[in-house]
């Protein structure tokens, strides 16, 4: 009897007692950090970071023009100490725990980021489900001048805006897991999304022209002709080597890249009509497949073939011509092929060149080794560069929208 | 029939007791040294080190199938009174090495995962009074406890492994034979010390109904246990690859941390901390348990209870002893070469002497405890 007492008390204490709670904080006592920006400190050897910091009373019922986060920066050798000293300014007690986003400086990028990314995934705070983002001036303006149009929190923004990412698939969402694995794989080099801010003069700035039968450019964030708004612009892919960013493709690239990923959930392609060029026409595509890449090693050399299903439903034929008829449907779909093989085969160029194999084709190649050690020693990044590919595209229109035919314009 | 030999054990009790000793280490950094030897191939180890153990299993049934009694018995019998006290002396200091460090890995992962403001010492007190509560309350208890959380336990890391398959990089496995075929056989051989704790059925063989009994709990256990450890392999390898597999403290913590598939469906790890509390308290449990019964059958004590507080103590002052994580994962890493003679060495010695004695037709049954 008196042994159950004795149980029964300890385990009641321990329930009690040892629950957790006594290492508990209430949310008003902490510094909830929605966004950190890494930049280039003036100071040789140092880094400037910016903290944006939720306002708990505030965040979800943000009054019309008040603010829910607070930017606060300064300069350290780490992050590490930069918190410590974070932590002089505040009242509340920095928590990492609900970063959405890393955004670093362009500057800092390409000098290299493997100083300061390792301590970010030994410390139990900081997850792999966080964004990365590279700003092309620097993280604390692009924070700054970060403004949501609609009225929702800073980190429901990061969120959402990137979650969207795939309904053109002119901008990739990369988790801080997925830069990570590839900093440290010799299969693939890393990337993340390219951010900066617009002028909102609503001039553009072309990154990549069009390709003959298109009549899309190609943009990086901060040259979209853009007025009015959240001057924050996500647009195109930073590119890595390493740990060092070598280069950045634009929309019409990234698209061409999201297709190769597998990622590219839908967008609309203008195309010029292929019987009258003067006039466009749209075509909502999205992937029909997961896209077929076999990579085979031919007298030690790399040949990649890449097979791509597109599906597509015509949303807008201003010539007139009943491109819903089978015979000249085939007509639209090589458009599609012509433009899409086009573009891809620059973008997959462009990276040859700047030896950034972001697609990730050094995965394909490894059941041509058996041995690990093996696959270690073949020097992939050389022999990317190098390589021989083979893309074929096939385009199905499937739909042709809620009209089934045209009549032209009086 | 008594306190320590009650008898009523049935397979469920079995599986759940071998299941509890033996997962736990799938949550600690075991995986991460293995996957840096082996590479890719490391599921053919996992393989190796499941069939292993069931061998040896169905060969300690086999012992035991002419003698009946106690373990103690049993090797008695077999290699007399001093060799006896050799083995059972060894394997209790196996379960109870094993359940110290079990307990400090666990403390250990729990400050950093959990509660990072509490004190070392007062997690291992914590860790130490529930498992000997637990093994206090007597194996069937124990058992099925276990038996009881071993459903939500395999269908939450089930989960964890079901929702990550956006991050499946299957490509990940290959080359096929990563550091090599004979390393991950060797890796298999050596490390199926790490099973030890199936023996555990044997050891408590009186407990339960009968050898059959035995060997099915056996068979269900470790099927269970290694196909839940190969398929873990091979998502973590397609998850993080090679190198960044190999740098993780806790693969099923990481893994979990990782999950992901919107706005409202993350951060689930925290549920799954209570997932491995368990699991790691039930391990701790079993093996404190066994090694102390062996003790108490070697001093032929009628119970265990008035040893549990001491061998709780035991434990945690063992487990308070490293001076840091690193020491840790060291001595884990040495104390296989420990378990590799208790899989190896001792139950083929038994197994030799009584196919040996059986021939020579010198094997009769002793009385029962």
């Amino acid at each position: 009897m008196y042994i159950r007492l004795i149980l029964g008390t300890m385990l009641l204490s321990m329930g009690i007692f040892l629950s957790g709670c006594n290492g508990a904080r209430e949310s008003e006592e902490v510094a909830y950090i929605v966004a950190i920006g890494i930049d280039k400190a003036e100071q040789e050897g140092m880094i400037k970071v910016t903290y944006q910091i939720a306002k708990p009373n505030v965040e979800g019922n943000k009054g019309e023009g008040e603010k829910d986060t607070v930017l606060i920066s300064n300069s350290a050798v780490t992050i590490a100490e930069s918190l410590n000293l974070l932590n002089s300014t505040t009242s509340l007690v920095p928590s990492m725990s609900h970063v959405k986003v890393l955004v670093v400086g362009q500057e800092l990028a390409r000098e290299g980021l493997a100083n300061f990314w390792g301590s970010l995934k030994r410390y139990r705070e900081y997850r792999g489900s966080m964004f990365v983002l590279v700003a092309k001036g620097t993280a604390k303006d692009f924070l700054e001048a970060n403004k949501p149009s609609f009225n929702i929190s800073a980190s429901k923004y990061f969120e959402t805006m990137l979650d969207s990412g795939i309904e053109a698939g002119y901008y990739l969402r990369v988790s801080f897991h997925q830069f990570y694995i590839r900093l440290k794989s010799n299969s693939a080099e890393s990337y993340a999304t390219f951010v900066d801010i617009s002028s909102l003069s609503g001039k553009g700035d072309v990154a990549t022209p069009r390709v003959s039968g298109s009549k899309i450019d190609g943009y990086v964030a901060g040259g979209i002709p853009l007025q009015g708004g959240n001057p924050i612009e996500f647009a195109g892919t930073a590119i890595f080597n390493g740990d060092k960013m070598v280069g950045i493709l634009s929309t019409t690239e990234t698209r061409m890249m999201a297709m190769l990923l597998g990622n590219f959930n839908n967008g609309f392609l203008s195309m010029e009509d292929p019987l009258v060029p003067k006039k466009f026409l749209n075509v909502n595509l999205r992937l029909g497949a997961a896209p077929k890449i076999k990579v085979a090693l031919e007298e030690g050399h790399p040949v990649i073939d890449i097979k791509i299903l597109l599906e597509g439903e015509i949303t807008n034929l201003p010539s007139g011509i009943n491109y819903e008829q089978e015979s000249y449907l085939r007509l639209l779909e090589e458009q599609v092929n012509q433009v899409c093989h086009e573009e891809m085969a620059n973008m997959i160029q462009h990276t040859q060149e700047l030896k950034s194999d972001v697609i990730g084709f050094g995965y394909y190649i490894r059941p041509e080794f058996t041995n690990y050690q093996d696959y270690l020693q073949y020097p992939w990044c050389e022999e990317y560069s190098q390589a021989k590919v083979n893309i074929t595209i096939g385009t199905k229109i499937r739909r042709t929208g809620l009209m089934i035919r045209t009549y032209p314009v009086k | 029939m008594n306190d320590l030999h009650p008898g009523k054990l049935g397979v469920a009790d079995g599986i759940a007791l071998v299941f509890g000793i033996v997962m736990p280490r799938v949550f600690l950094s075991t995986i991460s040294n293995l996957i840096q030897q082996d590479g890719p191939i490391l599921w053919l180890a996992m393989v190796i080190y499941t069939i292993i153990p069931l061998i040896v299993l169905y060969m300690m049934a086999y012992v035991h199938k002419g003698i009946t009694g106690d373990i103690f018995m049993v090797c008695q019998r077999l290699i007399g009174t001093t060799g006896g006290w050799v083995i059972l002396l060894s394997y209790s200091v196996m379960f109870l090495s094993n359940g110290a460090l079990v307990l400090r890995l666990y403390s250990e992962y729990t400050l950093l995962t959990a509660l990072p403001r509490v004190e070392f010492q007062m997690v291992i007190v914590w860790y130490a009074v529930s498992a000997g509560i637990l093994c206090y309350l007597g194996i069937e208890a124990l058992t099925r406890t276990s038996y009881i959380v071993m459903p939500f336990s395999i269908a939450a890391i089930g989960m964890i492994l079901l929702l990550l398959v956006p991050f499946y990089i299957v490509y990940n496995l290959a080359p096929w034979q990563g550091n090599g075929v004979m390393q991950a056989v060797q890796t298999g051989i050596k490390g199926a010390g790490y099973n030890v704790g199936v023996l555990a059925l044997v050891i408590l063989a009186p407990a339960f109904q009968n050898t059959r009994t035995i060997k099915k709990a056996a068979l269900y256990a470790l099927s269970y246990a290694g196909m839940l450890r190969i398929s873990f392999i091979l998502v973590y390898t397609m998850v993080f690859g090679n190198a960044v597999g190999a740098e993780k403290t806790m693969p099923l913590f990481e893994l979990a941390r990782l999950v992901y598939l919107n706005q409202y469906l993350q951060r689930i790890e925290a549920l799954f901390i209570i997932v491995w509390v368990m699991f790691g308290l039930l391990a701790v449990a079993g093996s404190l348990y066994v090694g102390l019964y062996l003790l108490a059958v070697l001093l032929k004590l009628p119970t265990l209870r008035p040893i549990v507080p001491l061998g709780a103590i035991l434990i945690a002052n063992l487990a308070m002893m490293p001076p840091d994580i690193g020491y840790v994962l060291e001595v884990d890493q040495k104390l296989i070469t420990l378990f590799d003679v208790g899989i190896y060495v001792f139950p083929t010695l038994l197994f030799i002497m009584a196919w040996w004695k059986k021939r020579r037709g010198k094997l009769c049954t002793s009385a029962s405890s």
